[in-house]
């Protein structure tokens, strides 16, 4: 492995570790303030993404023919 | 007490100021996405290093963190909102330039910016037809995020492909979120100020569109 390609990692690392940290106080906030969801508002949410996933599929399958 | 007629002005002004904060952030949007894909071109054939692209995505994120939130509220912002855009667009050229010289590079590019388009218009037309309240996500999103974040930083030493390929999954399921969360609080009149809406919607279109792009490439190449 040569040297460059650990700086180069090692900068993602920070990158990431960086995003982790400045995320983290709205992340606090967004836990204290968030509503609960009902069951349905749960049931419309992983019906959508339900949705995203069949898409995702489609454009897979697309790419492959 | 409030008369009937104040209470239905203050509603009127409501919708008013809500239906300028959707126009202005989806104009603001577009002329950013315009821009991000000239500068991703200009990238295209400049093909930076990596280490230039990444170093773009970092002044971005600073400019993210500590000066647009003290310049969201005045026409300075406006230039950070393109100084971000563009800069985010300029670190996609490497891995854009990669895709471009595979076999299928060109369709892969192509049906990951459709693919994007068509999330983005189905997520928000779905906000925008049913007012949804999709405030209870926020707890939920950015636990994934976060979680995404670790596994992410977890996967650069470890280097498991399936991981890999789960986390770009996750990001577009978590992102596609983002966009049902922010567009609720736009139209719902949670977001008042459109240049930190913009921002936001742009941040979960760029990750759908690379974790897209990673998806389609790896299953693209037989």
């Amino acid at each position: 492995m040569d040297g460059s390609f650990d700086w180069f990692k090692l900068a993602q690392a920070l990158f990431l570790i960086m995003m982790i940290l400045f995320i983290w106080p709205s992340a606090k906030r967004m836990w204290q303030d968030s509503p609960k969801g009902s069951g349905k508002d749960w049931m419309i949410y992983v019906g959508l993404m339900s949705g995203i996933i069949f898409f995702i599929l489609l454009l897979i399958s697309m790419i492959r023919t | 007490m409030n008369s009937p007629q104040s209470v239905v002005t203050r509603s009127q002004e409501s919708v008013l100021v809500t239906n300028k904060v959707l126009k202005n952030t989806y104009m603001l949007l577009a002329l950013t996405l315009l821009f991000s894909a000239i500068t991703a071109w200009i990238s295209m054939y400049m093909v930076p290093s990596r280490g230039l692209a990444l170093g773009a995505s970092f002044i971005a994120m600073a400019l993210i963190w500590f000066v647009l939130p003290r310049t969201a509220h005045s026409a300075v912002g406006l230039g950070v909102v393109f100084a971000i855009t563009g800069l985010l667009g300029y670190s996609l050229g490497p891995i854009l330039s990669y895709y471009m010289h595979t076999a299928q590079g060109t369709q892969i590019v192509m049906t990951a910016l459709g693919g994007t388009g068509v999330i983005f218009l189905a997520l928000s037309g779905y906000v925008l037809t049913t007012k949804k309240d999709f405030s209870f996500l926020g707890g939920f999103l950015v636990t994934g995020l976060l979680v995404i974040l670790g596994a992410m930083l977890l996967n650069l030493f470890l280097n498991i492909p399936a991981l890999s390929l789960a986390l770009s999954a996750a990001v577009i399921m978590i992102m596609s979120g983002f966009i049902l969360y922010d567009t609720s609080r736009i139209v719902r009149g949670g977001e008042t100020n459109y240049i930190h809406a913009t921002v936001s919607i742009y941040l979960s279109l760029y990750n759908i569109f690379t974790s897209l792009l990673h998806i389609l490439g790896i299953f693209g190449d037989d």
